[in-house]
């Protein structure tokens, strides 16, 4: 029978693969439905498919831990690619450089559910560790 | 301890993992401002190396009039007063409170308001407005006594303006007068027994009320001073000079009146949601067809009082309508105006106008004489759709200052192809039909119609004397058939541009005709996209692609070479050669596919080297008020040379001392004020004072000047943008573009075209009969690009019709190359996240040359994110291959004859500069990516020994 903490470790681990596909959702309809796209659509997605894998794989069988650390390191990949194509967006938003640019709503669920899913994925490793003592 | 080990390392991989992750990111974000990173820190990234001998060879080929750049700085100044003198309109002057040449003022209103004033938003934006010159100031300086509070002073000055710019129109409502507003004047009628009013900035509001409040004894306009126009105003206002400003637009008792007003703003089509791209939702239909302005109110006009067209539908009249008209201005003196005869030129096909102006007044003043011309309406025009103004400018002079009783005689030359009309349904092509032609010299638009009426026979306030009639026995449609520039014939391009194109016969709409003003009058357009127009604007890139490769079959396609960079030929060797001179071709050869696609796809405030011909990156700004790039480096030799880190100065008009270092160098009045003088000596100057500044800023292009339409009173950029008029707009243009060039500068004319308004600018699909569209948009540029000589040009956001207009290969291409013959270089507007309308290859196929891109390098891939141009598809497609040489070959040839060139010999050679921070950030990503594989293995192993240590 698990632990009581194992099992809110267990489910700490499984919100990252949910806030990932989450974040994989928000992202493909942000993409799909404007063509505002700076950054390298098939990367960030193809780093959140894989976080979304590893973050599964972790949640069941974090294998060495090596999972969960590479859950996080595509995440934080994932997180930076995305951040540097919006960058001059936002940059552009905030000074008022291109005017009438309104910051869509799935641009902001996506930065939110991204935010959350590399938070959560280091609280993660961070339960995963210590279900070791 | 194990466990704060195990955490410590994890900590640490978080911490380097992120910290790789943004620096790798950031590098690609740096790559993207890698050209303002540069700029800010002062880069260069290449040097000359000076060929031997180098040293005895004058290679400045464009140096400054002035021996310093404090000299110059003096000299602005002066001339930014002089413009601010000449751009002072008096629209009102009851028992002549002006001028007022000493006493007390108090001043409502001015102070910091003015300053904020002094220059619109987006890319006219002024480093330092604190510095700007205030009405307080100028008039203190002019000798008046100035009060800012009291309640008692001889003469009241109460400040009202707006302002608006770049991305924001003027907001509904933002034209009448506020409560505030009527509070000063209020006050203002308590403390002084005169009450004048100064409308600041380039915007009307309503003020009838002012025109008719016989207490208000004096009304003055002064658009966006500047700097030092305040100065000018101060001139004026104290009869130092005699005011002899026109206006540049028709000011309407109400704001709302106009016919493209019924057709403005934001606009959706009803089944927006079902169109995917979000640039490609919005649309205004120009349906007053070519009745902008005061061709509407002064066609309106005289259907009236010929009792014509139902024009006078709804009880309407002029005078309920119009406030002050077109050109209108007035003087502290009089004058009279003679005309004394036409002479025809059948060869130049410009017509001669010979005005003798005298001053019959008491006081010296300069007089603006006005050439309006008229062609016939006739039933061949009414069976083909064509459209007639009543007036349009023809051409314009300036007097001197004539004393008293003195008299100059001008010569107005009017080029007679702009009373042919665009016969769209018929010939299509410009026909100058059979009938009665006037010229007609006026104070005004509305005074010219009045002369040509009079002479028609109407009980009119006009003068026949004041007109030229000539009758034209047969329609011409052979003459201006053909290109006067080139030979090119000219026939209709533009089917798609009108929005009769995309529907179905019974939702097609009727566009503003005089023939019925009643039955035409525009409503409101409510468009639901239909499946053609859908499947254009959904699916961008196939319409796009399909564009290219209709644009691809009308490109010539020919073996194109390329170098491997060991030539010696180098670019400079061919300044002075005219653009088909065949030793381009040898040069162009020579170019590597790399230079090529930074030259063509990367062009965001650089114009990137090209170090296979040892070309330069050459750096330039923004704006039409002026550089806005500091005057930190002046190109004096073949490096930017640095001026210092302070350069204190005075402006030759007051003592105070300015520090020009490192403020940026756009100090100048706005477009309108400058159009407002209707003086093209004054246009030619400010040029060459711009040339001046790139010289002190190490600068090559600018961009700007701005000449799209004042259509309503409500365009946010109308600071930016000269007048309501095209002929006002390409006269005053070529002159500005011409006193530039004649200094090295590349001035970027902007945008091209029909981008009218502010309101959804990325993406709004224009929609303007082709008649229009030449007579009024394209004619205010045809001016600057033609004998004005402008050697760079930009696209606009919108679309024409359903295309952004850079991809738009016969504005690019047809017109402003076979039909104009310019030789010069095109950019995007800024080809931002936001502004993605645009397919790489669809628009350097147009005959864009370059991109104002702001997309991310990829060496590797030798790509530019947001654009399709790349290594990879200059080498895959043998037509695009020509299009982007033809690009580059733009490029070159616009820079190898600017100041760019200064201190560059035809035998130097320049070596490529890696700046610092590159390997800096690459040094940072490999530490933080060695950092992190280290603690993650670190990490790993202690929290797996734990757990054995745990299991054990």
């Amino acid at each position: 029978m698990r632990k009581p903490e194992n099992e809110r470790a267990f489910a700490l681990r499984l919100t990252v693969p949910v806030l990932t596909a989450l974040s994989m959702i928000f992202y493909r309809v942000l993409t799909a439905s404007s063509f505002e796209s700076t950054e390298n659509v098939p990367l960030v997605t193809v780093l959140l498919a894989a976080a979304l894998v590893l973050g599964a794989v972790a949640a069941f069988k974090d294998v060495l831990h090596v999972p969960s650390l590479l859950t996080f390191t595509a995440l934080a990949a994932a997180a930076a690619a995305f951040a540097a194509g919006r960058a001059s967006y936002v940059a552009f938003y905030l000074t008022g450089d291109v005017m009438n640019t309104g910051l869509s709503v799935f641009f902001i669920l996506t930065c939110i559910a991204l935010a959350l899913a590399v938070a959560l994925s280091i609280a993660a490793m961070a339960a995963g560790s210590r279900k070791a003592r | 301890m194990k466990q704060r080990r195990t955490g410590l390392w994890r900590t640490l991989t978080v911490v380097f993992v992120l910290l790789t992750a943004f620096t790798v990111a950031g590098s690609s974000v740096a790559g993207t401002y890698s050209a303002l990173i540069n700029s800010t820190l002062g880069i260069e990234t290449s040097r000359i190396v000076k060929a031997n001998g180098a040293e005895k060879e004058d290679t400045q080929y464009f140096k400054s009039a002035y021996n310093s750049l404090g000299e110059q700085y003096q000299a602005k100044a002066a001339l930014i007063r002089q413009i601010g003198r000449e751009g002072t309109i008096l629209l009102k002057n009851e028992n002549n409170a002006l001028p007022m040449q000493n006493g007390t003022v108090l001043v409502l209103g001015g102070g910091s308001f003015m300053q904020a004033l002094a220059h619109g938003g987006g890319s006219m934006n002024a480093a330092d407005l604190a510095n700007a010159t205030t009405v307080e100031q100028a008039l203190t300086f002019d000798g008046l006594n100035v009060i800012t509070e009291g309640a008692q002073a001889d003469a009241a000055l109460v400040v009202i303006g707006r302002s608006a710019g770049e991305g924001a129109d003027m907001p509904e409502g933002g034209l009448a007068l506020t409560a505030e507003e009527l509070s000063l004047i209020a006050h203002a009628k308590a403390a002084a027994g005169k009450v004048m009013v100064l409308l600041s900035g380039d915007f009307y509001p309503e003020m009838a009320s002012l025109q008719a409040d016989p207490e208000i004894s004096a009304i003055l306009h002064l658009g966006n001073a500047g700097y030092r126009g305040a100065y000018g105003l101060a001139d004026v206002i104290t009869g130092k000079a005699s005011p002899s400003g026109r206006t540049v637009e028709t000011v309407a008792v109400d704001s709302h009146a106009s016919a493209a007003m019924q057709n403005y703003g934001d606009h959706s089509y009803t089944n927006a949601s079902k169109i995917m791209a979000s640039q490609a939702k919005t649309y205004v239909v120009y349906a007053e067809s070519i009745y902008k302005d005061y061709k509407y109110y002064e066609t309106r006009y005289e259907d009236s009082v010929l009792n014509q067209g139902n024009a006078s539908f709804g009880g309407w009249t002029w005078e309920q309508d119009v406030l002050y008209p077109f050109g209108y201005g007035l003087s502290y003196t009089t004058f009279t105006q003679e005309l004394q005869g036409v002479t025809f030129d059948d060869t130049a096909h410009t017509a001669a106008v010979q005005v003798k102006v005298t001053n019959t007044g008491a006081v010296t003043g300069k007089e603006v004489v006005q050439v309006y011309g008229q062609s016939p309406y006739t039933e061949y025009d009414k069976e083909h759709l064509i459209e007639k103004a009543a007036v349009q400018l023809m051409g314009f002079e300036k007097t001197a200052e004539l004393a008293p009783g003195a008299s100059e005689t001008v010569t107005v030359q009017v080029p007679m192809q702009w009373l042919a009309s665009f016969d769209t349904k018929g010939y299509g092509t410009y026909i100058m039909e059979a009938g009665n032609y006037y010229f007609a010299v006026g104070s005004s638009a509305h005074d010219a119609v009045n002369n040509i009426l009079a002479a028609k026979g109407a009980n009119v306030n006009g003068s026949a004397a004041l007109t030229y009639t000539w009758n034209q026995a047969e329609t011409d449609a052979s003459t201006y058939a053909k290109s006067l520039y080139t030979g090119e014939s000219i026939t209709a391009r533009f089917p798609d541009a009108d929005i009769n194109y995309w529907l179905e016969e019974a939702d097609r709409i009727t566009y503003l005709s005089r023939q019925d003003w009643q039955g035409t009058w525009p409503e409101t357009i409510q468009l639901t996209a239909g499946d053609k127009l859908k499947a254009a604007l959904n699916d961008k890139k196939k319409y796009e692609n399909g564009k290219y490769n209709d644009t691809a079959s009308r490109i010539q396609v020919y073996d194109v070479k390329t170098g491997d960079g060991s030539t010696i030929l180098s670019a400079a060797m061919m300044r002075g050669r005219p653009y088909n001179d065949e030793y381009w071709n040898t040069l162009l050869d020579n170019l590597t596919v790399e230079d090529i696609v930074a030259l063509v796809a990367n062009g965001r405030y650089r114009i990137s080297a090209a170090p296979s011909v040892s070309f330069l990156e050459i750096i330039g700004g923004d704006s039409p008020t002026g550089l806005n790039i500091p005057y930190l480096y002046s190109k004096v030799g073949a490096d930017r040379q640095p001026i210092g880190s302070s350069y204190m100065v005075s402006d030759g008009i007051t003592e105070e001392k300015v520090d020009l270092v490192p403020m940026d160098a756009s100090f100048y009045c706005s477009e309108p004020t400058l159009a407002s003088t209707f003086n093209k000596a004054l246009a030619l100057a400010e040029g060459e004072m711009m040339g001046e500044d790139s010289l002190y800023c190490g600068a090559s292009f600018l961009y700007g000047p701005g000449t799209n339409l004042h259509r309503t009173p409500y365009g946010g950029r109308a600071t930016e943008y000269y007048s309501a008029d095209p002929v006002l707009n390409s006269l005053i243009g070529a002159e500005q573009v011409k006193g530039g060039w004649s200094k090295g500068l590349v001035m970027v004319v902007k945008h091209f075209s029909a981008n009218d308004q502010e309101q959804n600018r990325i993406g709004v699909a224009t929609f303007v009969t082709e008649q229009d569209l030449r007579e009024n948009m394209l004619r205010g540029f045809e001016g600057l690009m033609t004998y004005g000589g402008a050697m760079g040009l930009m696209g606009s956001y919108n679309r024409l019709g359903v295309l952004g207009t850079a991809a738009e290969y016969d504005l690019m291409t047809t017109v402003l190359r076979k039909e104009w013959g310019s030789d010069c270089f095109v950019i995007t507007d800024l080809n931002s996240p936001t502004a993605g309308l645009y397919d790489g290859n669809a628009i350097i196929a147009a005959g864009t040359s370059t991109m104002m891109n702001n997309g991310t390098f990829d060496a590797e891939s030798g790509s530019y994110v947001n654009t399709t141009l790349s290594a990879e598809a200059f080498r895959s497609d043998p037509t695009l291959r020509v299009a982007m040489r033809e690009a580059a070959h733009h490029v070159l040839y616009a820079f190898v004859n600017s100041s760019a060139m200064n201190g560059q010999s035809a035998n130097d050679r320049i070596e490529a500069v890696t700046p610092w921070w590159q390997p800096a950030l690459l040094a940072l990503e490999i530490v933080f990516g060695a950092a992190a594989l280290l603690t993650a293995a670190l990490y790993l192993f202690n929290v797996n020994k734990k757990e054995e240590g745990s299991h054990a």
